[in-house]
């Protein structure tokens, strides 16, 4: 999976904001905050990449164990879902 | 149409002033929750969503822009005048006028807005019928609102308590 083109992600203070841009912003109400563990999966996805490399990620980043990765990264990917940020 | 404002976070608008040209540079329209009720009924406090974009090299009379005081605080009201000096801005809740808004203030202006997951253009012709009704009735309210204020003070000082 991968994340939706359009989107920029920006850091005002210590808060990071995704908004959409250009035709995105037509369809798409709102900005998305990220914390520090949201800014690095949106970064790695935008590339084309699957939960289990994310949570590999997250765990040789963060020194987690797999199981919190895993929750992590399946509840991320969820929201991302959700909000329409992730490509079909 | 997703909605994605469930929590809302409060940001400075000054902090996000570089954010909104970028988004606007890019094409884009910038969303924000309304807050405050003085462009009720037409955007509702916390609930409606105002879609900005890149602003005219001039506005028109019922355009509805953001713009900064000179105090540094930031705005979203309509244009009821245009005169020599600078736009007349009034809010569709609010009697009292506001003159001589240089165009250099507006940061945005509202293209639509967003009501119970519906998006909205200002050039709606229902939304439109509102903003030129909305403008010329707005000395009767101001005469409503004194007739208001005059009575409640009369019934105070005759001891009339408010139902």
């Amino acid at each position: 999976m991968k994340r939706k083109e359009g989107f920029l992600l920006r850091k005002i203070d210590d808060t990071a904001i995704v908004v959409p841009v250009g035709e995105t912003s037509r369809s798409f109400h709102g900005m998305i905050t990220l914390n520090e563990t949201g800014v690095f999966l949106w970064e790695m996805l935008s590339g084309e990449t699957g939960p289990d490399a994310l949570a590999q990620a997250l765990c040789s980043t963060y020194q987690i164990d797999r199981e919190t990765a895993d929750r992590d990264v399946a509840r991320f990917l969820e929201k991302a879902q959700k909000a329409g940020l992730l490509e079909e | 149409m997703p909605d994605h404002n469930a929590s809302t976070l409060a940001v400075n608008l000054e902090k996000l002033l570089p954010l909104l040209e970028e988004v606007f540079a890019n094409g884009g329209e910038f969303s924000l929750v309304v807050t405050g009720t003085s462009m009720l009924p037409m955007l509702r406090d916390g609930k409606d969503m105002a879609i900005l974009v890149d602003p005219p090299c001039r506005l028109n009379k019922y355009d509805v822009p953001l713009y900064r005081r000179k105090d540094g605080s930031f705005v979203l009201h309509r244009v009821i005048g245009i005169r020599k000096d600078g736009y007349v801005l009034c809010g569709d809740n609010q009697v009292i006028p506001e003159y001589g808004i240089g165009h250099d203030q507006v940061v945005a202006v509202l293209a639509a807005f967003v009501r119970d997951g519906v998006r909205i253009p200002c050039s709606d012709p229902r939304w439109r019928r509102y903003a030129v009704c909305r403008t010329a009735l707005r000395p009767m309210r101001r005469i409503a609102g004194k007739g208001k204020r005059l009575l409640n003070r009369m019934c105070k000082k005759r001891g009339v308590e408010k139902r």
